[in-house]
């Protein structure tokens, strides 16, 4: 897994790239909580996102949970049709209420 | 080739059978058994497989340890085999031993599995070492009390029989109108005679010469050298927690078949096998760490190509396999992941062997049932993936671990 940040005026993208799977799992949720802890908004891009499953966006999830409740304002954006099919299984959306974006 | 891992893929072969030497008499043992295997002569000892059986000899098959001279076997509790090992088939490690001498309690062993018993055993149910303590009164009345108190105890109310002893200077005198058989009270005297000497309780499981029944012996010595007995007979207790144990799992099986419409089979030990022998391993991959995921991963993409899954279809395989064998590790003991694949390659099976504690079968209506991350529970979430994603789940569960199968066809 790869990844690259901007921050803009309190506004946060976290670019992913690769696998996320169990390996980079608790790297992924600590990256969105370091961007989140000093941004309002974060914006996580999926585009390069090729896998996924429930180890690897777990901490993520937790995160982002803890995250909304301190008001501040996650959403996953770009993800691809078949990688948005695995979080819909994984109730990932379903459970946060939060905007994931297909990719264009 | 043997009866081994390569013979599932060849189940006509008879050279096993064959190195028995004993004709139409001899079978395959299916699926292989791991028994125990003692080396008289140098006391080695170490894990086989049970591969054939005939009368006068037994089959096994020991990649790691040379068998010679005189063995014994232990085939279960308290059924063992001593014999003389000989190399069977050339340039193979089986081995054929004939069978010298059978020290059997057959009846014990279809009735009792040890495992069972123990589970029994460790649930603390019955403890009347309280109620012996101060047992000194000889009177009928009071075994009669005593006999009352036991019975209080659910577990007892399965039991057949409770016999009281009282124990002085090497006697054994029956507190009630029955005694149990010549043979258990000789090696009751044996047993409590050590016990009354060092002044310490005893909990002891005795069975009968004939195998056909099993006890449970409480000894506990008094400040007078003597010793309260209770014999109690839990034969009756232990074949009843095995059908509870068998009612269980087909209430579990015919349940997760309703939820599931028959997408998640629990299967037998021995439906597995057959199941498996199906297809043809592709290959196999033990898991340690989170970063052999990535690798078990690109191996199965390689190894499937021929199968022409589509692409998207393929991901989700991958994603199921992968929350199977991400189970294996997050539990701290890893597992191994075999790939099976049809002749005709229409169809794959994945399984993930679980050496651990592996999958509770009480879990399974929570894990089937909910969904996603709602249950809080990692289970939950990568189960309902599991069968989301695949076209079948096969589950099997056994001393050995958990063995979970997941099935994929080529349609799209």
């Amino acid at each position: 897994m790869d990844y690259r940040a901007t921050e803009t005026n309190g506004h946060a993208t976290l670019f992913f790239a690769g696998e996320l799977d169990m390996a980079v799992g608790d790297q992924v949720g600590q990256l969105l909580q370091q961007y989140g802890e000093r941004n309002q908004t974060v914006r996580v891009d999926f585009q390069q996102v090729s896998f996924v499953d429930s180890s690897g966006i777990g901490s993520l999830f937790f995160t982002t949970k803890e995250l909304l409740s301190l008001g501040k304002q996650v959403e996953i954006v770009n993800v691809r049709e078949e990688i948005l099919d695995i979080l819909h299984v994984l109730g990932f959306t379903q459970a946060l209420g939060i905007t994931v974006g297909k990719a264009e | 080739m043997i009866l081994c891992e390569q013979c599932p893929n060849n189940p006509e072969c008879q050279k096993c059978l064959d190195a028995l030497r004993s004709g139409n008499s001899a079978r395959k043992v299916i699926p292989p058994r791991p028994v125990r295997v003692t080396l008289l002569g140098s006391n080695e000892s170490g894990q086989v497989s049970l591969v054939t059986v005939s009368r006068t000899a037994i089959g096994l098959y020991s990649p790691n340890l040379r068998l010679h001279d005189r063995i014994e076997v232990e085939l279960a509790y308290d059924f063992r085999i001593i014999g003389t090992g000989l190399r069977g088939i050339e340039g193979d490690p089986f081995y054929v031993l004939d069978i010298d001498k059978v020290l059997r309690r057959q009846e014990v062993l279809d009735r009792l599995l040890i495992e069972e018993f123990h589970t029994w055993l460790m649930s603390g149910e019955l403890d009347p070492s309280n109620i012996l303590v101060d047992w000194r009164d000889r009177e009928d009345e009071r075994s009669r009390l005593i006999k009352q108190e036991l019975q209080k105890l659910s577990i007892l109310r399965q039991v057949e029989t409770i016999f009281l002893y009282h124990f002085e200077a090497g006697n054994l005198r029956s507190l009630g109108s029955s005694r149990a058989e010549p043979d258990v009270e000789r090696e009751m005297r044996r047993l409590v005679s050590e016990a009354a000497s060092s002044g310490a309780s005893l909990r002891e499981q005795l069975v009968s010469a004939n195998g056909e029944k099993v006890f449970e012996l409480y000894a506990s010595p008094l400040p007078d050298q003597t010793c309260g007995i209770a014999l109690i007979d839990v034969t009756e207790v232990i074949t009843e927690e095995r059908r509870r144990k068998k009612r269980e799992w087909e209430l579990y099986r015919d349940l997760m078949g309703v939820v599931t419409k028959n997408k998640l089979l629990l299967l037998s030990d021995e439906e597995l096998f057959f199941l498996l022998r199906e297809g043809r391993k592709l290959l196999s991959i033990d898991l340690h760490a989170p970063e052999d995921l990535a690798e078990l991963r690109f191996a199965f993409r390689r190894a499937l190509e021929p199968m022409k899954i589509p692409d998207k279809r393929l991901l989700q395989y991958m994603v199921a396999v992968n929350e199977a064998a991400s189970n294996t590790i997050k539990h701290g003991n890893g597992g191994t992941v075999t790939l099976y694949v049809l002749s005709d390659w229409t169809k794959c099976r994945t399984v993930i062997h679980d050496q651990g504690q592996g999958i509770v079968l009480e879990d399974l209506p929570r894990a089937t049932l909910l969904q996603g991350y709602s249950t809080q529970q990692s289970l939950g979430v990568g189960f309902h993936v599991m069968l989301q994603y695949c076209d079948r789940l096969f589950l099997g569960s056994s001393h050995a671990g958990t063995k979970l199968i997941l099935e994929c066809g080529n349609n799209p």
